[in-house]
């Protein structure tokens, strides 16, 4: 037996060494999704706003705080972390000729009507009144090559409708209290090892500017902000907390264990099933899916955990003089029942759309599997050498009526919640409200994009959904005209469909009509001759300009712009267009609703996730009561009397529904971990009371039932009594709800066990 | 009979009085800067007409625009121009309005450091603030109380780049003339004349 053991667990090892873990969250997104889904999904994966890291510097003085802008950015830019930084400064002069040479292809709202004797002797006016106004300043280089005023209008375009202000040539906060950055990150928005990293080197990069050539150390400080900043920070806190409380609950059942045996040997075995459990379970998940996923293996070693119950309950049952094996044999039934009951619980969730849960399930089934195979057959060739148990006394059995009054409050407590579920995804992420508003004041004064709405423009090429975002550029404008947003980003903007460049290159008129039709319009204006001849140049330059592809723009911070905004599809391209802004919600989608035109469609990324994981959660309740079902049908076949059935299913039952009602009297309402730690209570409770449902054949028999039950259920309060005390939502979910859980399956197995038979089935 | 009491009370009179007499040679003797400021700070709101002459090296003949001109401390600044063409421009503290042929820009002076610094030129005098004016140029003060030039000259490269100087001329606390030299040669001259209350 301890040959297969050894195999298996090689086996296992050998699987798990070539077995990638994924540490995103995508493993909790349904894999089977509609395009809609799926544009969610990849938005979410590594999206616009899972990248955009939000920087603001404070402290020391305005030019000291510009100056540190400048050199964090200029770090940022050679480091390899951001694919793109941006701070406010000026264009180098490199790019703006760029843009320059390319602006009759890239700026809209230039026609033919533009370049006529009419509409030049307009502009030129205009110009006139510029030069003569505060702002004479900026145009005047300009002017000879661009007296339509393309390149300004192209430029304020690329920066949005609501740029941010600047001070000594970098963006600020309105108070000028804080200089502002911007970097979008090369790593997914969902790696947050990545994050965590790319955010650290951001960390050293402005400490490493803070000293000054004199030795004088800045008192200035960064703060950092954005979908990275709460990605990472929440993994740190939550893996932080887990590795607290794991440290904290190992002590704490090691002690109640040693307590128990008085012997070191049958503590450090009974850890035995559970990492096999882990380890075979984990090979299986990772034999199956190619992959496992991080929280999988997480919460599948707290679903797994009542498997270390399965030692305590052979260590406790072994009679005076007994050897190990026969105790072993003697509670064959049992623990096969416990183990079966748990494996199929858990591989109901195979059903479920969420891959994580799939994986879970797989997890969990296979791990109670080997964790009960390795108790029944390994551990008792396996000396625990000496120990004596403590005489417990006897349970009290509880009074049926305290029991049914119990029961019956929770079902009226169950009836009239109104407010059971909680889809918020904003609740389950333990960062502090404070932090969200920071980012949500810092998003305004940079003009940022929130991370919640996309407009989203879907056509069957990359080219047909530029040019469909072109189309409905005008309606956008009015949106922002009318405040339901305050401003939008196109890929557009930066790479026009090859159509609008084609026509804007058509409107330029040839040489000869240029200068006809410039001089013309000059008759009378106090220009000097010949001072625009080098737009003249440009016009005609600019008609043979080849149309600008996506190619042409590497190398320039507009690259990274398209790339995040164009995205192909299945089958499809999908032009994204990030909304800022946005006040009213009801608003927007109003207004979308009204404009109502084919191929655009809002994503509203917390909305739609929330769906989704509404969905999963339903079904996980569907699959959880289909697993109750069979489960039932086992015990039917297992224990043969529908009366034993019905005796060893109602206490855990009743222990779920009197935890959930429970939870529902404090005020606190479920989500999906909710549901995974019910699983983990119907486990546990159905193991008390299988092994309080073995009729005892005498008092001491009965005695150590109790002891076992009594025993694991310490172990089990302790370990999640720890993690109920964090302040991470997700495992204070997980922990209170199988805290609860616990303890009511406690109560209920006890008053529920049978009296001392005369007679021994088991 | 005069007491000794009644002889201090006599000589304080004097002296008062020989103060009161020497006081306006005191103040000529001391006219200087600070107190041309404070002068400017007592006036809390001001309007004037104007006209305008600019030189820009682009153009064959001076642009020539008139209008009118409003001050209320301590920083708000309108200029209307009414001819040729109607404009008006107004400066809220950081805020700049720029209306012109029934478009409104705004623009945040702050990020503009240049235009900033020149609006600074005309508000920080017109608000008899000093320091402010110190902290673009550095400030030198001619002339005589009935007939001053203050002359502002860049204290930084970034500004030095973009105005060479600027003459601001006047009498008591009456602003009559601004004066700008841009570096690239361009300079503008506003006449200006206040309209009385």
């Amino acid at each position: 037996m301890r040959l297969v053991w050894f195999a298996v667990l090689l086996l296992s090892v050998v699987q798990l060494a070539r077995t990638p873990i994924n540490l995103d969250l995508s493993g909790f997104l349904p894999s089977h999704a509609q395009p809609t889904q799926r544009l969610l999904i990849d938005q979410m994966r590594d999206g616009v706003g899972g990248r955009l890291v939000l920087l603001a510097i404070s402290g020391d003085t305005t030019e000291n705080r510009a100056r540190l802008s400048q050199q964090l950015a200029a770090r940022m830019q050679q480091g390899d972390h951001f694919s793109l930084v941006a701070n406010g400064a000026p264009l180098p002069p490199e790019q703006l000729e760029w843009l320059m040479q390319r602006r009759y292809l890239l700026t809209p709202g230039l026609s033919a009507q533009s370049f006529s004797a009419a509409g030049l002797r307009q502009a030129l006016e205009a110009d006139l009144r510029l030069l003569a106004s505060p702002l004479g300043g900026m145009i005047q280089a300009w002017l000879p090559r661009d007296p339509s005023g393309a390149m300004l209008m192209l430029l304020q375009s690329l920066a949005g409708q609501n740029p941010p202000v600047s001070q000594h040539g970098v963006w600020f906060s309105h108070d000028g209290k804080r200089a502002l950055l911007l970097a979008y990150s090369q790593a997914p928005g969902m790696d947050a090892r990545a994050q965590e990293r790319a955010l650290a080197s951001i960390r050293a990069d402005f400490s490493a500017n803070l000293r000054a050539d004199d030795g004088s150390v800045s008192p200035a400080q960064l703060q950092l902000s954005g979908a990275p900043v709460f990605a990472a920070d929440a993994r740190q806190q939550i893996e932080r907390a887990a590795q607290r409380t794991t440290g904290l609950s190992v002590l704490l059942v090691t002690l109640i264990l040693w307590l128990a045996y008085r012997a070191w040997k049958p503590v450090a075995y009974s850890l035995i099933p559970l990492l096999t459990g882990l380890l075979v379970g984990a090979a299986a998940v990772g034999a199956w899916f190619g992959s496992i996923h991080g929280i999988t293996l997480a919460f599948g070693a707290i679903l797994i955990g009542e498997a270390v119950d399965y030692p305590a309950y052979l260590y406790t049952h072994r009679s005076a003089g007994e050897t190990l094996t026969t105790t072993a044999w003697r509670i064959r039934h049992a623990l096969r029942l416990a183990m079966l009951t748990t494996a199929l619980g858990a591989l109901f969730m195979l059903l479920s759309d969420l891959e994580g849960l799939r994986q879970l399930g797989l997890l969990a089934a296979a791990g109670a599997v080997a964790a009960g195979l390795t108790t029944r057959w390994v551990l008792p060739s396996l000396d625990p050498g000496v120990y004596r148990l403590p005489r417990l006394p006897a349970w009290p059995r509880p009074p049926r009526w305290l029991a049914l009054l119990l029961l019956a409050g929770a079902m009226v407590a169950l009836v009239r919640a109104d407010l059971v579920w909680d889809d918020d995804l904003a609740h389950l992420s333990p960062t502090p409200p404070a932090a969200l508003e920071q980012d949500r004041l810092l998003r305004g004064e940079l003009g940022a994009p929130d991370t919640r709405f996309l407009l989203t423009f879907t056509a069957p090429t990359a080219e047909a959904a530029l040019a469909l975002s072109e189309q409905h550029q005008p309606w956008l404008e009015s949106l922002v005209r009318d405040g339901t947003i305050t401003g939008y980003a196109l890929a557009a903007q930066s790479l026009p469909s090859q159509t609008a460049q084609q026509a804007r290159r058509a409107a330029l008129p040839d040489p000869a009509t240029a200068r006809r039709d410039l001089d013309l319009a000059l008759e009378g204006l106090p220009f000097r001759p010949g001072s625009f001849a080098p737009f003249l140049r440009d016009i005609e330059h600019s008609r043979s300009l080849p149309l600008i592809q996506r190619t042409d723009l590497d190398g320039t911070p507009w690259a990274t712009r398209v790339d995040a905004l164009l995205v192909p599809g299945q089958g499809h391209w999908i032009a994204l267009a990030p909304l800022s802004g946005v006040s009213q919600a009801a608003r927007l989608t109003t207004a979308i609703d009204q404009h109502r035109a084919p191929g655009v469609a809002l994503l509203d990324i917390k909305g739609d996730t929330e769906t989704l994981l509404r969905n999963a959660r339903k079904q996980a309740l569907l699959l959880m009561l289909a697993g109750i079902a069979m489960i039932a049908l086992l015990l039917g076949i297992g224990l043969g009397s529908v009366g034993t059935v019905v005796r060893t299913l109602l206490p855990v039952l009743a222990a779920m529904l009197t935890s959930t009602a429970t939870l529902l009297a404090l005020g606190i309402r479920l989500n999906l971990f909710h549901l995974i730690s019910l699983l983990l209570v119907l486990g546990i409770g159905m193991n008390y009371a299988l092994f309080f449902q073995r009729r005892a054949e005498n008092g001491e028999a009965a005695q150590r039932a109790g002891l076992a039950v009594g025993l694991c259920g310490l172990t089990s309060l302790a370990a999640f009594s720890c993690l109920a005390l964090t302040s991470i939502p997700v495992l204070h979910a997980i922990g209170l709800t199988v805290l609860l859980g616990t303890l009511f399956s406690l109560f209920y197995a006890a008053v529920w066990r049978p009296d001392v038979a005369p007679n021994n089935p088991g | 009979m005069p007491s000794g009491k009644s002889l201090i009370n006599v000589g304080l009179r004097l002296l008062g009085l020989g103060l009161f007499c020497a006081s306006p040679l005191l103040a000529a003797a001391d006219w200087g800067l600070p107190l041309l400021m404070s002068g400017f700070a007592a006036v809390e709101e001001s309007r004037a007409r104007f006209q305008e002459e600019k030189h820009l090296a682009m153009l064959t003949e001076p642009l020539m625009l008139s209008g009118t001109l409003r001050y209320v401390r301590p920083d708000r600044i309108e200029k209307h121009i009414t001819q040729p063409y109607a404009e008006s421009l107004r400066i809220d503290r950081d805020r700049l309005e720029w209306e012109s042929q029934g478009r409104t820009r705004i623009l945040s002076l702050r990020s503009q450091p240049q235009i900033w610094a020149l609006a600074e030129s005309l508000r920080a005098t017109l608000a008899g603030d000093l320091p402010a004016l110190q902290r673009h140029y550095a400030v030198k003060l001619q002339g005589t109380r009935t007939q001053w030039t203050i002359t502002l000259e860049p204290r930084y490269d970034s500004l030095a780049q973009f105005i060479e100087q600027i003459r601001l001329q006047g009498r008591d606390n009456q602003l009559r003339e601004v004066e700008i030299i841009e570096a690239s040669g361009d300079r503008s001259l506003m006449r200006i004349e206040e309209i009385p209350n």
